[in-house]
């Protein structure tokens, strides 16, 4: 017993704290570095949106329309005259909103139907997988336009009908994660355990698909926004006169010759805020690379 | 009811290779086909054999971790497949398991207390936080933990020590029953001797009864009252350790028995009957005698008729599956 | 090749001389010296065993020979010198033409050492036709049944158009073996090359291993944690723990006397098969676990895990002593051991 009660040295140096070296690991990536401190920036801006805009955004001015940019309106007027930066700061919000409502809410969807489907597998997992099959198959903007033609426009079908498309890769990437975790031997030690099955979904493979989730997350995030800017675009998303991105670059295009800003300001905006997250979601990727393997 | 604490009668699992619901299952494994084993309370029963003999299944069927596909078990004179879930759970507390891997046994998001209280929590043993800590704790301090390190995560720990975390687990719920799948064979010589007098140690301590997994003679030889020799789902032999060694009946534990290499370099001298040919496919086993294909012995009888696993000597205590014995 | 040096050396010095190998890893949290002053030999048509626990540093040291040791390691000193060429100052055209010709290595995992979209006959003769040219498909194919038969694969012919999942461990593992040979090299460096297979193969395995021993005069550098393997197969055995050499000797005398208490205490742990009957008494088990590589011990490397430890130890690490002396055996082959009890005389060699 001698040599069993002196109590194992515990490797003498302590390993970093994981998280410290993930950090690190993703801050020595650039570009996403970068996107985050864009999207900390676009942020605050909507947050702090009313403080900043210099004029409301929705106030219809008569004989400003088409201003150029200019001290006063940096990005010139649109064709109601309303200002055209301060109509993309407010846009920030519904960006935001679209893009992390119906990403949570389809990321819930799909945790749960991949959890469901890999774990018990067999019929269950037949059927969920079918029906995400069939989803991925469908072009997922047309299937959107069905569900907001169908329901009408309005930003709470928004959710519905984007949340509607998005469980499927999540449910997939969660299940595969599930069946790799199903046959590991700490998942059986709880089994033998006798652990609840939804116990051990919840506490051991659900925490264990946590880096998937939160790169999936981040990237989830720019297709929504991409989404919603095309619904509007074609007029079955946000309506006038929300200041949605994807709408002002629908209303600007008429204009594009005459007041190209009208159209291109908030695309760029788009563009500029889908990067950000893609470069912050590649980013993470990188970083949690090791943990992604299980 | 012959006194035994697990008693198992030809038990059977088949897999299906291919399972779904459109495809067709094509061939069936039988990966434990018809084993009837008597584990005697306070014993240590070996199980050997090579890959694909079946002999981890096995261990899962015993406690009903996985499902027999047929066959009966009982634990403690119970029937153990006539329980319902609720009943198969309360019965799970007297039966454990201790696995191979000392890196894929424990949960690597979990802190080594959670993992130590994770039987403590899933059937509500101890009130409270502060009686759980102190439960495990106790637990640390008998597998040779240092308490202290309860907060730490497994990825700080070495082999041995992840494989005394997967011990304390097991033991938390005071089970009579332990079935250990290799639980040293990832575990370096010096770190193996210290488990291996550890689980010799908790066996006393706690009167436990040991189904011991192997695929290492040695190891097998050093911990084990009785034997039993796997090969392609089948029990070949079994009897006590000593005499299965220093005697084999059949010609396959003969073969495994002189194949490990030993410590010794005058082994060299010595003209050892070496095992010729693979091991078959579990998919398509040979007629007959499985073990045929391989066997310098083999008749034309071993191909037409399965030996019967049939009882020798006094009591029954020894028995072989081979129509030729040796000795 | 080097054979121009003469005959003579062919008795007397050593095929490979490996001297003060040194290979580091640098990590952010510090350097972890792998393999720390190692020196090995191994003579023309001898067997070397290296035998060791996980992390002694017993693979890294045959990575380092043939540049195969990749960032973050870097062999930062010492010498190997092969047929009197330094392999360590080789470019790495010049080992690309040593591996695999007059160096072949085997590893521990069969399966993933062979590419699995050629056949085993492919693989075996684009590593002969790539190392000897102008040697034809056709004729390549033929040494490669040859060679296939020699290695014992059944059906040799048949197997060459085999692919590398229909194949089992033991076979694909002779395939490797065959691979290895091709080449007729002076060296084979075996990695655990039984550790992944099943008991009877290992055992067709070893007695492979030794038959071409015999027949080809090939000399083997063979890498294990089992010690079983060790003694039934090698001339001569280092002990390695923790980056270095601990104890060095001929086979037969290793195992009857061994003097580092490293080594007693690996040999003590082993549960045998042999065993005497009776009550079970508890293995020796050596206390506590490998050292951290990052934060080694001042002293003796192993002090704070043996039972003979002395002041002396924990103050200053023992050289590699001579310790023939104390085994009754003096004047025999060499016989070292890294411990300061070969120094006190005689005191080391009793059980």
């Amino acid at each position: 017993m001698s040599d069993l009660t002196l109590g194992p040295e515990v490797a003498q140096t302590l390993p970093e704290p994981v998280w410290k070296e993930i950090v690190a690991a993703f801050a020595r990536n650039r570009l996403a570095v970068v996107g985050l401190g864009i999207l900390l920036i676009v942020a605050f801006v909507a947050l702090a949106a009313p403080l900043l805009a210099p004029y409301d955004p929705y106030k219809v001015k008569l004989g400003e329309q088409f201003l150029n940019p200019s001290w006063n309106h940096p990005i010139g007027t649109d064709m109601f005259g309303r200002d055209v930066f301060s109509r993309i700061l407010y846009g920030t919000r519904i960006s935001l909103l679209i893009g992390l409502v119906p990403t949570l809410i389809s990321m819930t969807i799909g945790v749960i139907l991949g959890l469901v489907s890999g774990y018990f597998g067999r019929r269950v997992d037949f059927l969920i997988m079918m029906l995400a099959d069939m989803v991925l198959s469908f072009p997922s903007l047309l299937l959107a336009m069905i569900v907001m033609y169908t329901l009408g426009a309005s930003l709470l079908n928004i959710f519905i009908a984007l949340s509607a498309v998005g469980w499927a890769g999540t449910a997939r990437v969660v299940r595969a994660q599930t069946l790799a975790l199903k046959n590991k031997e700490f998942i059986e030690a709880s089994r033998a355990i006798g652990t609840k099955d939804i116990a051990i979904m919840l506490k051991h493979i659900l925490p264990n698909c946590l880096p998937q989730l939160l790169v999936l997350f981040t990237l989830n995030i720019p297709d929504s926004i991409l989404s919603e800017a095309s619904l509007s675009f074609l007029g079955i998303g946000a309506q006038p006169p929300a200041a949605s991105w994807g709408l002002m670059v629908a209303g600007g295009r008429e204009f594009l010759f005459n007041a190209p800003w009208v159209a291109i300001a908030p695309g760029i905006a788009i563009l500029i805020t889908v990067l950000a997250f893609n470069f912050l979601g590649d980013g993470l990727r990188d970083a949690l690379d090791p943990y992604l393997k299980s | 009811m012959s006194g035994a604490l697990v008693e198992a009668r030809a038990l059977t699992k088949l897999f299906s290779v291919g399972d779904g619901m459109f495809r067709k299952s094509g061939a069936t494994i039988r990966a434990v086909d018809g084993v009837d084993l008597d584990i005697r309370e306070r014993e240590t029963l070996a199980c050997v054999g090579e890959s694909g003999s079946g002999k981890s299944t096995l261990g899962r069927l015993l406690i009903r971790l996985i499902e027999p596909s047929s066959g009966s078990l009982s634990f403690g004179g119970n029937d153990l497949l006539a329980l319902g879930s609720r009943a198969l759970r309360q019965r799970k507390r007297d039966m454990q398991i201790i696995f191979q891997d000392p890196y894929a046994c424990l949960n690597p998001r979990m802190r080594v207390e959670d993992i130590i209280a994770e039987p403590l929590v899933s059937h509500d043993v101890g009130r409270g936080k502060s009686e759980r800590r102190d439960r495990v704790a106790a637990l640390m301090d008998l597998v040779g933990l240092n308490r202290g390190f309860m907060s730490r995560y497994p990825h700080m720990f070495s082999g041995g020590q992840r494989q005394r975390i997967g011990i304390a687990r097991a033991l938390a719920l005071d089970p009579k029953f332990i079935v250990c799948d290799e639980p040293v064979s990832a575990l370096d010589v010096s770190i193996q001797a210290q488990v291996l007098n550890l689980l010799e140690e908790l066996k006393e301590k706690k009167k436990l009864t040991y189904f011991f997994i192997s695929h290492d003679l040695s190891v097998v030889r050093h911990v084990s009252d009785s034997v039993c020799v796997m090969f392609l789902g089948k029990v070949m032999e079994s009897g006590p350790t000593a005499e299965v060694y220093a005697k084999p009946l059949h010609p396959y534990t003969m073969f495994l028995v002189s194949a490990a290499p030993r410590p010794d370099p005058r082994q060299r001298f010595v003209e050892k009957p070496i095992l010729q040919g693979e091991i078959p496919s579990p998919v398509n086993p040979p007629s007959g005698c499985r073990f045929r294909t391989r066997c310098p012995f083999a008749a034309p009888l071993c191909a037409e008729i399965e030996p019967p696993l049939a009882g020798r000597g006094p009591d029954d205590e020894r028995r072989v599956a081979c129509h030729f014995p040796r000795a | 090749m080097s054979d121009t040096q003469g005959d003579t050396r062919r008795e007397t010095a050593g095929l490979l001389e490996i001297q003060g190998l040194k290979t580091q890893f640098r990590t952010r949290r510090g350097v972890v010296p792998a393999v720390d002053d190692v020196s090995v030999s191994v003579g023309r048509g001898e067997v070397v065993g290296i035998v060791g626990e996980s992390g002694c540093g017993k693979s890294v040291t045959s990575l380092s020979l043939l540049g195969l040791v990749t960032h973050p390691g870097k062999v930062v000193g010492g010498s190997a010198l092969f047929d009197g060429v330094d392999l360590l100052t080789l470019d790495n055209k010049g080992i690309r033409a040593i591996r695999g010709r007059d160096i072949s290595m085997i590893f521990q995992e069969p399966m993933t050492s062979l590419n699995p979209v050629y056949t085993v006959g492919q693989q075996v003769s684009e590593c002969l036709r790539s190392h000897a040219s102008g040697v034809s498909r056709k004729a390549a194919r033929a040494s490669v049944e040859e060679m296939f038969e020699m290695v014992g694969i059944p059906e040799p012919r048949a197997r060459l158009d085999a692919w590398p999942h229909q194949l089992s461990g033991g076979l694909r593992q002779r395939v490797m073996i065959a691979m290895a040979l091709i080449c007729k090299p002076k060296l084979l460096i075996a990695d655990e090359p039984t550790t992944a297979l099943d008991v009877t193969i290992e055992a067709q395995i070893l007695a492979l291993m030794k038959d071409l021993r015999r027949d080809t005069g090939t000399a083997i550098m063979l890498i294990s944690h089992n010690l079983g393997v060790i003694a039934e197969t090698c001339d001569r055995v280092y002990v390695m723990y923790a980056g270095r050499v601990m104890e060095e000797a001929e086979v037969f005398e290793l195992f009857d006397s061994p003097t580092h208490p490293y080594t007693r205490g690996l040999l003590a742990s082993m549960p045998r098969i042999g065993g005497e009957r009776g009550p079970r008494k508890p293995l020796y088990s050596i206390r506590g676990n490998v050292p951290d590589m990052q934060q080694l011990p001042k002293g003796c490397r192993f002090a704070p895990r043996c039972d003979f430890a002395m002041a002396r130890c924990v103050e200053s690490e023992p050289p590699l002593l001579d310790a023939s002396h104390a085994t009754g055996n003096p004047g025999g082959k060499p016989h070292l051991s890294r411990c300061w009890l070969a120094e006190a005389s005689g005191a080391g060699g009793q059980q």
